[in-house]
């Protein structure tokens, strides 16, 4: 076997030779089906049912890209967290202050 | 020093040649089972019994305008994609069918792991290059759905590795544990584990694929075809090329891994030997084929929490009893 530095250079090595072989066939592609194809500007813009679009509305803030974790599989524990973090009382809302520092203080001490 | 041998492999075998003829053949047997599942035909009219039909389709594809959307960035993801399909070549060249020059090592399934992920990265990363809200959608979801079956797929890999490496000696090496890891079905000891890890293997090759049940960020009804659907012409062969050659490196992969393909009936003559492994790669094939034509699409959270709840435990405790039983054996 041999060394893994040589093996991870090798693997790049075959990485690099089919990109250049995909490549080369991209390029042949794109001068084969330019000569069969029309020029027309519509058919480059971004449509969303039925309606073109700027390109700079198509876009999601990057934020929302785990969205879906947070609001349909964590939904249920983040509503009882909010229910019970978020009551509208002030002395309720010390008590968790109060919890959390205690268990910063604690992961603090046994790291 | 030019490495011949390995220009070699990476052209011609286990690389692209061989993976080309593997897809077509692929991509025909499972869509004519996947019909007959479902009381249909498949592919009929191109070549006997629709054989040439794959090969048709990505012509078809070759010779198509490539569209390239305003605002979007089409070489990119051409060199995305590129690097996708090497990165599962590259693969492919750890397993014990490269003949002249594997890459392999000690701890080379950490090289193996990284080179798992870059098609789902690819994928996802096209996605964003295309200025279009389903395909935004479709990513937000590949996103979504890599933190569920991502972590499952190394771990069921891993555990086959780590008890051939603790008992058989093989030093976390892929190809090495490929030779050893089928006699772990031998042991009572390590069957439960090599049980459960290759049902969490098969279910996350699965998502891995976007197969039904999972086939989720590109639901047609839902979201066009999610991160692929400003894509045309050459680019869009290219992304039925990696989805068709994960098909076909991961079902290697299980095959090789799991059940040691040819290696464990080398004392036959090697034709058998051969038949036997296409045999064993077949009904991986075909168990993935099947799963697909009897689901339905799931919801995304509904996938999430199959995976997390059932698949990644199965998983975890596989890797766990994988670490514990060489303890207790010794």
């Amino acid at each position: 076997m041999m060394p893994l530095l040589m093996m991870v250079l090798e693997a790049a090595f075959v990485i690099a030779v089919v990109l250049l072989i995909l490549l080369a066939i991209y390029g042949f592609s794109i001068k084969v089906t330019k000569s069969l194809s029309r020029e027309s500007l519509e058919k480059r813009k971004p449509f969303a049912c039925g309606e073109s679009i700027p390109p700079s509305k198509t876009s999601l803030p990057d934020m929302s890209m785990y969205a879906i974790v947070w609001r349909r599989v964590f939904q249920s524990l983040y509503t009882t967290l909010r229910d019970k973090l978020h009551t509208g009382i002030l002395s309720d809302w010390l008590v968790w202050m109060f919890i959390f520092m205690v268990v910063i203080v604690i992961v603090l001490v046994v790291v | 020093m030019i490495p011949y041998e390995l220009i070699f492999e990476v052209i011609v075998f286990p690389g692209l040649i061989f993976l080309s003829i593997a897809v077509w053949l692929t991509q025909w047997y499972y869509r004519k089972v996947y019909a007959h599942m479902q009381s249909r035909i498949g592919p009929l009219h191109t070549g006997p019994f629709g054989i040439l039909q794959p090969i048709a389709d990505y012509l078809k594809l070759f010779f198509k305008e490539d569209i390239s959307t305003e605002g979007s960035n089409p070489r990119l993801a051409v060199v995305l994609l590129s690097t996708a399909i090497g990165s599962l070549v590259a693969l492919t060249l750890m397993l014990p069918i490269a003949p002249l020059h594997p890459i392999a090592a000690s701890y080379d399934i950490m090289l193996a792991m990284y080179l798992l992920v870059w098609p789902t990265i690819a994928i996802a990363l096209i996605g964003i290059l295309t200025p279009n809200p389903f395909s935004t959608v479709g990513t937000s979801r590949v996103f979504s759905m890599t933190l569920a079956y991502e972590v499952a797929f190394v771990a069921s890999v891993l555990t086959p590795v780590v008890l051939s490496s603790a008992i058989y000696g093989s030093k976390y090496s892929l190809y090495v544990s490929c030779f050893t890891a089928w006699k772990l079905w031998l042991n009572p000891y390590t069957v439960v584990p090599m049980i459960l890890a290759l049902i969490a293997a098969l279910l996350s090759l699965q998502c891995k694929l976007f197969a039904k049940p999972f086939d989720i960020p590109e639901a047609e009804t839902e979201i066009v075809a999610g991160p692929f659907t400003e894509y045309s012409g050459f680019k869009l062969a290219l992304i039925l090329g990696l989805h068709d050659i994960e098909i076909v490196v991961g079902s290697l992969l299980i095959t090789m891994l799991f059940f040691g393909g040819f290696i464990p009936f080398m004392w036959l003559p090697w034709y058998i030997a051969l038949i036997i492994a296409a045999i064993e790669y077949i009904v991986v094939v075909t168990v993935v084929t099947w799963i697909r034509a009897m689901t339905a699409r799931l919801r995304i959270d509904q996938a999430l929490v199959i995976f997390w709840k059932y698949v990644l435990p199965m998983a975890a405790i596989a890797l766990i009893i994988s670490v514990i039983i060489p303890h207790v054996i010794a």
